[in-house]
């Protein structure tokens, strides 16, 4: 009875993290009927179920999956490294058809065709070690962020119509969605069209909740992501189209055109070996790699192109912004592991070095930048820039330690980034909903452990960012700590210059925040409730988990990331 | 026997780490239930050293290795936290579990217990470790958690760290080279002399440079003897100050009450020194970063990498250059401070200069007897420190005998004084060129012209140190006055006295030995390998430490001249000082060095960020505006789209990307 219970989800874990806040922005426009309490009860039942299934998720995935006999051994494919699979036909489909045929003795034979109606895209999710770890972060993100969402506060109807107070709810469910999809997708329409999705749901929550410079700042970051989405767009096609080619072009009754992200990826390596698919590969292979490079690189916000993230950030909600730097920024990092360094490995390898050289510079000129800033939100978002600049040149160099780093910097810097965000205080951070409901003090009392900000609260807010600042500069028992550790020693095999770069670029962060700690914080307007506890305890816990035990996240991540590696099989003693 | 050594072990490892679980309850267990329990801690730590010590391994190897938990283990890249016991790591260990059971005994009530014993933590996890990733967890955390002791509560980060990061970083390229060349491993095992002599020099080097980059920072030797950053000092105009390990560890303000400079000083607003005694670190804090955390823990860094050292003379000619001029300049500093607590951490860091003065001989036993010299003399600091905060008045004879020991030097200053000498002498022993050119003598080669400078930096320094010791003393003994606010220190008093007693006796027993405590692997390993690669100079026998006595003669001079200007009724002082004023108060204050960095450093950095972002602000960004107005100006209304960067041109552009990319891919079909 549990057990039929369970498997349902356990089997389709990412599948209900997608769809979960569908269901939910459905509920909530017949919640909205009922009033503001079932819309609240609607977004936290999402909120918490979200939260438990990638919990769920991150535990049950097995870093990989032993095979079941040597037969399945042998037939461990690209696409079995991805758990808790889900396919569904979405726009065409393959399927097999019988056909029933008779012999001259008139005996009776059923063959088995290929039959394809379509181009055969596919609703198709999955997890690996790599992407369970972003689904993860983008799940705890998009919760915290999204608590702080009008919605969620008692007695909110009251402050405003409810056709104000759901719009935002709906916004976030749609950027949990997408956002997620993003990172489970398995096939690449899916993974475009949740991508430029999310683009339009932080568009809509910067524009709808932002101070007043978002109508300026909204169209520029749209402008800066969309761009990188189109290119990526465009060599993702081209990447299938020339599969597609590739694969007819010896065998012209096969399939010609695949979408799914793992076979896609394997079976270019495989193709592009040797022969005539070699030739064709080589005659294009240039043109997606510089397509794939410069969309998956250029929304990631990196200097000098940093100013519509940097001006998004500054006018962005608390939520939206550590949503924004947090996670969704990275995303281009994620399609660098998930497309250029499969695909591309030599054009990468003949191209690492100026890659890693100006991404390093990048970095740098972040860092320089938010060293001369004065400004606590734009200095975040100028470092942000900077640390997501280091993970990206850790995956640049192809190494194991390179490319661990590199994730492992991922997680640090949301996790920290998200505790940052959170503490500072919101004066200045113009919100709509957020000012409406700071300055209304008449719904103090209604919060029940609300009260205003006594001495000894913002004494505990000056620890609390400093244990920011601590896991930021990397000091140990805290997760900035492994990241800055592991990736120097990948940086090293790779090259001298980008290695000394990074270090600069580290050394610069740690004395840009001993500066900004001396300036000080007023938080003298700030209310501290039971969701600051929560929220900040969590994100200091999984800081110090990260920074304590790292090996529960390597080991998840090694299989994949070896996968990645350029003609290095996974060892032994890691299957 | 195995299971007493697995619980020894457990005990040294695991001690540390539940005080500093215990130190959680701060705040809802007493005070003195805490400190008991710290120090039982310590004591079984110095209880399972003793153990280890004397309940030794099966076989025949010189150390002993323990794994105990994989922190991050990945193809090719394996940290695994234990511990490795050798004769160094023992060494190591019962100073620090001494040192920690001496400020525990006066650890003040102001100063979180936490941090203290996260620093324990991180500091035995850096002495016990066996691979290079557990060494640089316990350099950073021990670094990081001890300068968290100097924080204030509510005050901002007082970043001694800051300085450390520029040792760790450095120490991490090191480590970084050390990983790539020694088959991708961290293990210090893989140090074989086999795989060092494979080494190209260059990198032995890199790797060195590297390492002694780490051990400057963290032993504050010049020039990294900046520590952090302060609001005080004169670059605080700007907001931009760069303070010096002096003024972190004692304050910046040195000149008693009632001074006619002082008192001068104090009234000028504008003048940069107006610290007080009252902002210097608690002598009983300073006594623990000299004497565990900070000092010992650079040394035993150079101790580690002796093998590399052994084979990279330049390097090693740095250290000693280096170590000189600390060793000279802390000197001159000591001599000229009144405050005690800030004598004895100029004194400890000068002697710091002397370790890297010994270790860059390049001879293994000169090496040892400067460092074993060196951890003798840090406990006795932290007698003397802690009976600084502890003691109601200071005790006479306590002073005089730990004073005596110092100056002295025991055996291993006179021993790394005769060997430099040796080295110096090489210079007259070479005989001079002439010739017919224009420049007809040519005496000695660059190196023992530097050999012949550190002779007389020790000199020198061994003079004022015996100056300095004994005027504080003085000094001291002149305004000693009863302290109210400590109740018995009978308790303290003893502890201290049966430490100084113990120290006296092992290091009198060990210059009877007229040898280092080995770590015989490292001393095997280091002198194959010199004896292999190394120029003859540098094999120099152990020195006979009755043969050269002239650094005593030295000190004591220093000393008599204490004696005679501030214990005797006479004039001199006030003319020394009318004479030497300006080198007095150049010596005090040092802020020539908050200038060099504030001008090298500091005041660079935040020119070039806040031009930068004048840069990205008023010209990148307006230029960008102004680029898309330009173009849409000259093509007329057509690009007008082009200047609001509109959705049409977007989509434009992005059919038309398709369009190629279509054509490329039917041309390819074709």
């Amino acid at each position: 009875m549990w057990d039929a219970l369970i498997r349902p989800i356990r089997e389709h874990l990412p599948l209900w993290l997608m769809l979960l806040p569908v269901f939910s922005a459905v509920l909530v426009g017949f919640a909205r009927l009922a009033g503001a309490a079932a819309v609240r009860r609607t977004l936290l039942v999402n909120l918490i179920l979200s939260v438990a299934f990638s919990v769920w998720l991150v535990a049950a995935y097995e870093p990989l999956k032993p095979a079941s006999s040597q037969e399945h051994a042998v037939l461990l494919g690209p696409l079995e490294r991805f758990q808790f699979r889900d396919s569904f036909a979405w726009v065409g489909e393959t399927r097999s058809a019988l056909l029933e045929r008779f012999n001259r003795r008139g005996e009776r034979r059923v063959i088995e065709v290929p039959a394809q109606w379509g181009p055969n895209i596919r609703f198709a999710v999955g997890v690996d070690g790599i992407s369970v770890w972003f689904v993860a972060l983008s799940v705890l993100l998009v919760s915290v962020g999204s608590s702080v969402c009008e919605s969620l506060r008692p007695n909110a109807e009251s402050r405003m119509p409810m056709a104000v107070l759901s719009t935002p709810s709906v916004a976030w469910l749609w950027l949990q969605a997408s956002l997620v999809g993003t990172f489970v997708a398995l096939d690449v329409v899916l993974f475009v069209a949740c991508w430029m999705s999310t683009l339009l749901a932080i568009a809509w929550l910067v524009g709808s909740g932002g101070d007043s410079q978002r109508h300026e700042v909204v169209p520029r970051l749209l402008k800066a992501s969309w761009w990188g989405g189109w290119l990526v767009a465009l060599g993702l096609g081209g990447l299938v189209l020339a599969f597609g080619w590739m694969r007819t072009s010896p065998n012209p009754a096969m399939s010609s055109l695949i979408f799914s992200v793992p076979e896609l990826i394997a079976g270019i390596g495989q193709l592009s070996v040797g022969g005539e698919n070699a030739y064709l590969w080589r005659s294009i292979n240039v043109w997606l790699f510089w397509l794939l490079v410069v969309g998956f690189t250029w929304p990631l916000g990196l200097a000098p192109l940093h100013r519509p993230f940097v001006d998004a950030f500054v006018s962005a909600p608390r939520g939206v912004a550590l949503v924004l730097a947090g996670v969704l920024l990275k995303v281009g990092v994620y399609g660098w592991l998930r497309f250029v360094v499969p695909a591309f490995p030599d054009l990468l390898h003949q191209h690492a070095d100026t890659f890693t050289t100006l991404v390093g510079l990048s970095s740098l000129f972040a860092a320089a930048l938010a060293f001369g800033e004065r400004d606590w939100q734009r200095r975040i978002a100028l470092a942000t820039s900077s640390s997501v600049g280091l993970s990206l040149i850790g995956v640049m160099t192809q190494t194991n330690e390179g490319l661990t780093g590199g994730l492992l910097r991922v997680l640090s810097h949301g996790l920290t980034a998200g505790l940052l965000v959170w503490l500072l205080p919101r004066a200045g951070v113009g919100s709509l909903f957020q000012t409406a409901a700071d300055d209304d003090r008449c719904f103090a009392d209604e919060f029940g452990s609300l009260k205003r900000t006594p001495d000894p609260v913002t004494s505990r807010r000056h620890r609390l960012v400093r244990v920011a600042f601590f896991a930021w500069i990397g000091l140990p028992g805290l997760s900035g700590f492994v990241a800055e550790f592991v990736t120097p020693f990948g940086l090293f095999q790779h090259d001298f210059n980008a290695a000394a770069l990074s270090l600069m670029t580290s050394g610069l962060i740690a004395w840009m925040w001993v500066r900004a700690d001396r300036e000080p914080l007023d938080w003298s307007q700030e209310l501290w409730t039971r969701r600051d506890t929560f929220v900040v305890a969590t994100l200091v816990t999984l800081n110090v988990a990260l920074g304590v035990a790292p090996q529960f996240v390597v080991n998840r991540l090694q299989p994949s990331l070896m996968s990645l590696l350029p003609m290095q099989p996974v060892p032994s003693e890691v299957r | 026997m195995d299971t007493l050594r697995t619980l020894l072990i457990g005990m040294l490892v695991g001690a540390p780490l539940v005080a500093y679980g215990l130190s959680f309850l701060e705040g809802k267990l007493s005070r003195r239930a805490l400190l008991t329990a710290a120090q039982l801690a310590a004591a079984a730590v110095l209880l399972s050293v003793v153990g280890l010590f004397f309940t030794p391994p099966l076989g025949s190897q010189s150390f002993e290795e323990f794994r105990l938990v994989t922190w991050l283990r990945m193809p090719g890249f394996d940290v695994t936290l234990g511990a490795r016991l050798d004769g160094f790591a023992f060494v190591q260990t019962t100073l620090v579990s001494v040192v920690l059971l001496l400020v525990l005994s006066a650890w003040p009530q102001e100063v979180s217990l936490r941090w203290l014993m996260l620093a324990w933590f991180g500091v035995t996890l850096a002495n016990v470790a066996g691979n290079l990733g557990q060494l640089f967890v316990g350099w950073t955390l021990s670094a990081w958690a001890s300068s968290e002791l100097a924080r204030k509560r509510d005050k901002p980060l007082r970043p001694v760290w800051l300085v450390q990061r520029v040792s760790d970083i450095a120490l991490l390229v090191g480590f970084g080279i050390v990983w790539m060349h020694f088959e991708s491993t961290l293990e210090f095992t893989a140090w074989t002399p086999k795989a060092i002599g494979a080494l190209r020099p260059e990198l032995i080097e890199s790797i060195a440079l590297c390492v002694v980059i780490g051990v400057i920072g963290r032993c504050a030797q010049l020039p990294l003897t900046v520590w952090l950053e302060t609001e005080q000092g004169f670059a605080a105009q700007t907001g931009n100050s760069m303070s010096k390990l002096s003024d972190v560890m004692v304050g910046v303000w040195n000149v008693p009450d009632g001074h006619e400079v002082a008192e001068r000083l104090k009234a000028d607003r504008s003048n940069r020194w107006h610290e007080s005694h009252a902002d210097s670190v608690p002598s009983t804090v300073l006594a623990w970063w000299l004497c565990a955390a900070f000092l010992p823990a650079g040394i035993g860094l150079l101790v580690r990498f002796e093998p590399l050292f052994a084979v990279a003379p330049h390097t090693r000619l740095m250290m000693v250059a280096v170590g000189a001029f600390t060793l000279l300049m802390c000197s001159a500093n000591a001599a000229a401070q009144t405050n005690w607590p800030r004598v004895l951490s100029q004194f400890a860091v000068g002697q710091c200069g002397f370790v890297l003065i010994a270790m860059g001989m390049g001879s293994h036993s000169e090496g040892l007897l400067g460092v074993s010299a060196f951890l003798w003399q840090s406990v006795l600091i932290a007698v003397l420190l802690v009976a600084n905060s502890a003691i109601r008045r200071e005790s006479t004879r306590l002073i005089v005998v730990a004073l005596s020991v110092m100056v002295a030097g025991l055996c291993g200053r006179h021993a790394v004084a005769d060997s430099v000498w040796e080295h110096a002498r090489k210079l007259f022993e070479v005989p001079i060129q002439v010739s017919e050119e224009s420049n007809p003598v040519v005496l000695g080669t660059t190196e023992t012209r530097l050999w012949l400078l550190v002779v007389g930096a020790i000199f020198l320094s061994e003079f004022l140190t015996g100056f300095a010791l004994f005027r504080a003393w003085f000094l001291s003994r002149r305004e000693s006055t009863p302290r109210s606010d400590l109740s018995s220190d009978r308790p303290v008093r003893i502890v201290l006295w049966l430490t100084t007693l113990l120290v006296l006796f092992g290091s009198l027993l060990y210059q009877a030995r007229g040898q280092a405590p080995q770590n015989s692997e490292l001393a095997d390993e280091s002198v194959r390998l010199q004896q292999s690669l190394d120029p003859p100079i540098l094999n120099s026998a152990v020195p006979d430490p009755g043969r050269v006595m002239f650094l005593l003669p030295l000190a004591l001079a220093g000393a008599v001249l204490a004696w005679w200007m501030y214990s005797k009724p006479s004039s001199l002082p006030e003319k020394f000082s009318a004479a030497m004023g300006p080198f007095a108060r150049l010596s005090r204050n040092r802020f020539y060095w908050d200038d060099l960095y504030f001008l090298l450093v500091v005041h660079p950095a935040t020119v070039i960020g806040e031009w930068l972002v004048w840069f990205e602000e008023r010209v990148f960004g307006r230029g960008a505006g102004s680029v898309r107005n330009s173009v849409a100006s000259v093509f007329g209304e057509s690009a007008e789209p082009l200047s609001r960067g509109s959705a049409m041109i977007g989509a434009l552009t992005t059919v038309g990307s398709v369009a190629v990319l279509a054509w490329m891919l039917l041309w390819l079909r074709s």
